[in-house]
């Protein structure tokens, strides 16, 4: 299947530039600082000696002049979902994979735009202004992968035929494998997928194991792994600005119902309910936080809603006072159905024993259970649980 | 409407739930399963040993394997040490 990679690199640092332009003027560091180690995400393209994941403090030691933002990381995901709905419109078959890496199925799209760079244009279209895009088109995720990574900015790498030449200079630390293999491969000085390629598979298989036939195949230019679409969904979103900044729980709770208050209207004139919700809360210094609640089954009133956003509040601290809240349904369905009794006469208990019992007398002996426990602690399994007679 | 027999139910009328099912299965040479009826087993995932009951004429001395076979699929047997028979059980 012919697939096509779009790479937005430095996609946190542009998200950032694109909402504010004043960014650009100087270099930026975005940190993630969810954990309790504030960690480099991104930084601003050019900036030397930086890798994502590591230290904060290493990264401003470095480059002091550095304008430091924290993370965004529910504003990046709102973005990046944006593209990829805009991306749906080219072709139904998108996969997002990691926020800035997007794969496209284009099988059969060379109807829909016969010229070779139609499909490159669209793309580009569909891509808010600001964001540098790299494209790679290939059979198969991983060389598609790696034509974009050589890509030049705006431009698309179509590799055709036999990948073998374009991938045998390409350097090794681009497999998607293990860090451990990796290392592994440097330590036998095999530091281009070119030297991997010329060795036999069953050698590779030999000192990786399992991994080893992967290494393999992918530095060939083989990649059986499938594309996975994701599917299209109605998202909500609504957001509110405290007129106050405020780390008062019962407010916050007060401002998601009055976004909440506002969606129930419309989902329950379609009678249904929310199955999935995210909500998010920025604080006065910049901090973003977002969390997901799952609902077992879809809350199809306003209280229930909000029962569940109280409790994940009070285990949900803010870094500080927050003056934006929002929310984003991203899972509706609808109510779960009720099966009908399978004896709607049955008026009462004792009604119906009485009917079991002429069942039984019927059939020759107990023909309904009670699931009962029996020893629930033993180590033989069939102590554990007996059925007993139903009308005893 | 049948009428009453006047029998009651037993206590023999209870049934266990989850009852071991006799199931063939072919021993390597150190008794391990090899295969379970015509699947191969992959992997064995876990192993235990159950002795119970050792003062009831009838004494309970199982060995169980968590088995993974050719189809990925996850099966729970044990060899029953008094009878030398092979049998599925869920645990």
């Amino acid at each position: 299947m012919k697939i096509l990679c779009i790479l937005l690199p430095h996609f946190p640092i542009m998200c950032e530039t694109i909402r504010r332009p004043a960014i650009n003027q100087r270099p930026a560091l975005v940190f993630n600082s969810s954990t309790s180690r504030r960690t480099l995400l991104d930084f601003s393209p050019g900036l030397g000696g930086l890798a994502p994941g590591m230290p904060l403090e290493r990264a401003i030691a470095l480059h002091g002049n550095a304008e430091t933002i924290s993370a965004d990381l529910p504003h990046y995901r709102d973005m990046f979902e944006q593209i990829l709905d805009s991306l749906q419109q080219v072709s139904p078959l998108v996969e997002g994979g990691t926020e800035g890496t997007v794969y496209m199925g284009t099988s059969g799209l060379e109807l829909l735009y016969p010229k070779k760079d139609d499909l490159a244009c669209e793309v580009r279209r569909s891509i808010p202004a600001g964001f540098e895009i790299k494209m790679g088109q290939a059979e198969g995720k991983f060389p598609a992968y790696l034509a974009a990574t050589c890509s030049l900015a705006g431009e698309c790498t179509v590799l055709t035929g036999d990948p073998g030449s374009f991938l045998a200079k390409i350097p090794a630390c681009h497999l998607p494998v293990s860090a451990k293999s990796k290392g592994k491969l440097a330590s036998f000085g095999l530091t281009t997928l070119g030297q991997i390629a010329a060795l036999p598979a069953s050698a590779m298989e030999a000192q990786f194991g399992p991994e080893g036939k992967t290494i393999h195949r992918l530095a060939n230019g083989m990649d059986d792994s499938p594309l996975l679409p994701r599917t299209p969904r109605e998202v909500i979103t609504e957001n509110l600005e405290l007129e106050s900044p405020t780390s008062i729980a019962e407010i916050l709770l007060a401002g998601f119902e009055c976004l909440l208050s506002r969606t129930f209207a419309s989902l329950l004139s379609r009678n249904m309910g929310i199955s999935r919700l995210d909500i998010k809360a920025r604080t006065v210094n910049g901090e973003s936080r977002g969390k997901s609640i799952f609902f077992k089954s879809p809350a199809m009133e306003l209280k229930t809603a909000i029962k569940r956003i109280g409790h994940v509040l009070e285990n949900w601290p803010q870094p500080g006072p927050v003056e934006r809240l929002g929310i984003r349904i991203t899972g509706t369905s609808f109510p779960p159905s009720r099966q009908k009794s399978l004896l709607p006469q049955v008026k009462s208990t004792g009604h119906l024993l009485g009917e079991i019992s002429q069942l039984e007398l019927k059939l020759g002996g107990p023909q309904l259970f009670k699931f009962k426990e029996a020893e629930p602690w033993s180590r033989i399994p069939e102590r554990r649980h007996i059925l007993t007679p139903l009308n005893t | 409407m049948v009428s009453h027999t006047g029998k009651t139910p037993h206590t023999d009328t209870l049934k266990y739930v989850n009852c071991p099912e006799p199931i063939a299965v072919v021993e390597n040479k150190e008794g391990w399963p090899e295969k379970v009826g015509r699947e191969k087993v992959e992997a064995v995932d876990d192993c235990w040993r159950i002795d119970d009951e050792w003062w009831r004429s009838h004494k309970i001395s199982r060995i169980y394997y968590a088995l993974i076979l050719a189809s990925v699929r996850r099966l729970v047997i044990y060899k029953d040490l008094e009878e030398y028979c092979w049998y599925r059980q869920q645990y």
